[in-house]
């Protein structure tokens, strides 16, 4: 595994892609709800080749769900192929903005925040000061010993990667179609802009608005309109769901236990850690050389 | 849409009872510096008998073969997971009193270790009790971490760094992949609750997803369990830890990890609703049983000494705990689930006991692990070597013992389920009970049939002489009358 070819600089940039395209979407959340809305299609056009065709709007979209993905993934196989570790705590920071990335583009808004902030920001500083305090040369990768095992593993891992990539082949058969028929009502509205229609549904004019805010005035129709309602019920859904009131709301209602329980990780991971780490004060010479002899 | 009822705190007894305790040790350790230490050991066996009483209580609340949801569906109280909320709570208290003597011989006087151990034991409820995969995690995380820290506890031994280094880094890549594959499970169902799982699966055609998610979810309890290929963590976390922290890894842990299996791919995943060979996820684990049964056997054969041989005997014990599952997972209907807790009760009784006689037998000056240092144990004191013999019978499956007991509904209910489809699996595990008896009379050879190398000193505690005598009568008592605890255990 070490010796992938993997660039650096290829790396990097892909990082700072990333980045950049966080800050495109994290400035205008409605930017990127649009954006996951073709995203999520584009997706499956990728896959899928009967339903080709349109989809010039969701192509940016598509590029950046891709991007992040590559981001992560890249960035991830950064931190297993690194000897350096402080190279490899960068490839995680990567993969942790590009994951950040793809919550933002799922509408968790607050979820991608709390990423970058926790895991880039805070945990990453510690991962660095910690290597750093330490200082451990550099190491050889754990490896598995034996032919034997080696065989088992590889075995396993392709019995995986094909599990995987059926995955992959049965998105187009289900969702594609699901995703086929929401457009469709989504494209009712757009596309076959009738004025009269249109004005019934409450909408007053649609040319030259982007596709997010036509979204947005979707809520307002479809609140007392049952037209679109899945589609609109969704977007609305996944719009509540990311926001700082619906996770609060959620993590007291119905994760109440989960969330009250997490506490006894957290208390235990702090007091058993105090345990380990303190020096040990009535610790009598030479008892570990004696045993290790 | 505020979902939680004042009722559902009722049915938290046993889980409140432990952490409430286990936070009052915490702290009373705190206030504890250079006092008598005797009293964080009686409040740790005050909590887990309060825990006994609660779970006993809310077992009677709960009709039989009801389940009753918790928390919008977090925890589900069943008279299955207040059995087993007592069990890990009577091991646990159990377990307490032998690591007070053993603290105060070789000096490791670690006070959070009490704390520590209730509130694994905190976890392991939470595991039995889950209706959802958070839940499972939550609970498995609490005790994982809990236990991490109580097998590097004897800070000075090197070999406990090394075997709780080894159990940390394994037990945290195992986290990893069970956090992936409930991860999966939810991509492929669209929610965490088991029953939701469940019915979802039954109604819709599952995906490779579904396949891949139970991929991880088996290297992920396989690693809990100690299955083979999984296993490798085992002997040196088990001959690493301070003797009673071992026990509590063999009994409890192992057992609560069989609890979570029970509640993910025995209720929500079970009969053939997942696609994986013929049976479902069950063909892939009866492979794992074969295989784990009998290496597990065959290396226990070989080990000289007697916490090495106990951690292998325990991995082959996994693996007749997984044919006890495969059976009540292709037939749920049968007595696959009340087997599999009667052998997981029977199964830590006698690991208590023993690594109990473990603890009692050695001191400072000689801690005698190896087998050569228990020749002539008969001689010199003929009633511990008369329990320890006990223990060896019931982890062979000898009668007059529970292990016998034990292994026989196990073995039925598997020879049982689906046309005798698990016959061969059947076969191979009565073979490897007779390689086990191998290995376990090589114990009660040394103890009876060789001459004793030196005087035996052992700890003079009465709680380690109760937890043996106890372990004993119980033992013997599950070999005379199983059945009023089959009544029990009717799930």
């Amino acid at each position: 595994m070490s010796n992938l070819p993997i660039s650096r600089k290829c790396l990097m940039w892909l990082g700072a892609l990333a980045l950049g395209l966080l800050v495109v979407f994290g400035l205008e959340p409605s930017v990127a709800l649009a954006a996951a809305e073709h995203a999520a299609d584009s997706t499956a056009h990728t896959f899928t080749s009967k339903v080709a065709g349109d989809g010039g709007a969701g192509k940016g979209a598509a590029f950046a769900f891709w991007s992040f993905a590559l981001c992560a993934v890249g960035g991830s196989l950064f931190v297993i192929t690194r000897r350096n570790m402080v190279t490899a705590v960068m490839g995680m920071v990567g993969t942790f903005f590009a994951i950040a990335g793809l919550y933002l583009m799922l509408y968790a808004s607050f979820l991608a925040v709390m990423q970058v902030l926790v895991y880039a920001g805070a945990i990453m500083v510690l991962f660095v000061f910690v290597i750093m305090i330490l200082n451990r040369p550099v190491d050889e990768p754990w490896a598995v010993q034996g032919i034997l095992g080696k065989a088992i593993a590889a075995l396993g891992v392709l019995y995986l990667f094909k599990r995987l990539a059926g995955i992959l082949w049965q998105v187009k058969d289900t969702h594609a179609l699901v995703l086929a028929k929401d457009k469709l009502d989504v494209e009712v509205v757009l596309n076959h802009s009738d004025p009269e229609l249109l004005k019934d549904l409450g909408v007053l004019s649609i040319r030259g608005l982007k596709h997010a805010d036509v979204c947005k005035s979707l809520f307002a129709v479809c609140r007392d309109n049952t037209l679109n309602h899945t589609v609109a019920d969704t977007v609305k859904n996944a719009y509540e769901f990311g926001s700082v009131e619906g996770v609060g709301y959620t993590l007291f209602s119905k994760y109440l236990f989960p969330f009250e329980a997490v506490s006894i990780v957290l208390l235990v991971a702090v007091v058993g850690a105090i345990a380990i780490a303190r020096p040990d004060k009535n610790e009598p010479e030479g008892e570990a050389a004696k045993e290790a002899s | 849409m505020i979902t939680i009822v004042p009722n559902d705190f009722l049915y938290l007894g046993p889980l409140a009872v432990l952490t409430i305790v286990g936070l009052l040790l915490i702290l009373a350790e705190a206030f504890a510096i250079g006092k008598r230490r005797r009293f964080l050991m009686q409040l740790t066996v005050a909590g887990s008998v309060m825990a006994i009483f609660a779970a006993i209580y809310t077992w009677r609340s709960i009709e039989p073969g009801t389940q009753i949801s918790a928390f919008s569906g977090m925890l589900i109280a069943d008279r299955m997971s207040m059995f087993l909320c007592a069990l890990f709570a009577g091991s646990t208290g159990l377990i307490a009193m032998l690591g007070a003597a053993h603290q105060r011989e070789y000096d490791w006087q670690v006070g959070e270790f009490y704390g520590l151990m209730l509130l694994a034991a905190a976890g392991m409820c939470m595991i039995a009790m889950a209706g959802d995969l958070i839940t499972i995690f939550i609970g498995i995380e609490t005790m994982s971490l809990a236990v991490y820290v109580m097998t590097a506890a004897r800070r000075r031994s090197r070999r406990g760094s090394e075997g709780a280094m080894k159990y940390f880094l394994m037990g945290a890549f195992a986290s990893g992949f069970l956090v992936y594959g409930m991860a999966l499970l939810y991509g492929a169902t669209g929610s965490t609750n088991l029953q939701t799982i469940r019915s979802v699966l039954a109604t819709s055609q599952s995906s490779s997803l579904t396949v891949a998610a139970i991929f991880m979810l088996i290297v992920a309890f396989g690693f809990k369990i100690a299955a083979i290929p999984f296993h490798m963590w085992a002997p040196d976390a088990y001959e690493g830890a301070p003797t009673p922290v071992t026990a509590f890894m063999a009994a409890a842990v192992k057992s609560a990890a069989i609890a979570g299996m029970i509640r993910i791919f025995v209720q929500a995943l079970g009969g053939a609703i997942v696609p994986f060979g013929q049976v479902g996820w069950s063909s892939i684990f009866a492979i794992i049983a074969a295989i784990t049964m009998t290496v597990g056997n065959i290396a226990a054969l070989r080990q000289d000494n007697i916490k090495r041989m106990l951690a292998y005997s325990s991995v082959a014990h996994a693996g007749v705990l997984l044919v006890g599952l495969v059976a009540a997972g292709i037939a749920p209907e049968g007595e696959g689930l009340a087997s599999v807790l009667f052998y997981l009760l029977a199964y830590s009784v006698a690991t208590v006991g023993a690594f109990g006689v473990v603890v009692w037998i050695g001191n400072r000056d000689r801690e005698r692990v190896l087998l050569s240092d228990w020749y002539g144990l008969a001689a010199a004191k003929p009633a511990a070597a008369m329990v320890m013999t006990l223990f060896m019978l019931s982890f062979a499956g000898i009668p007059p013992t529970g292990g016998f007991f034990a292994k026989f509904f196990l073995f039925k209910s598997a020879l049982m389920a689906q046309d005798q489809a698990l016959l061969w699996l059947v076969i191979v595990g009565v073979l490897n009970s007779m390689i086990s008896i191998f290995y376990y009379l090589k114990v009660v050879m040394a103890m009876y049939f060789r001459d004793a190398t030196g005087e035996f000193k052992p700890l003079n505690s009465g709680a380690v002489t109760f937890v043996l005598v106890l372990c004993g009568i119980l033992v013997l008592q599950m070999g005379m009358m199983p059945t009023s605890w089959l009544g029990y255990l009717g799930v």
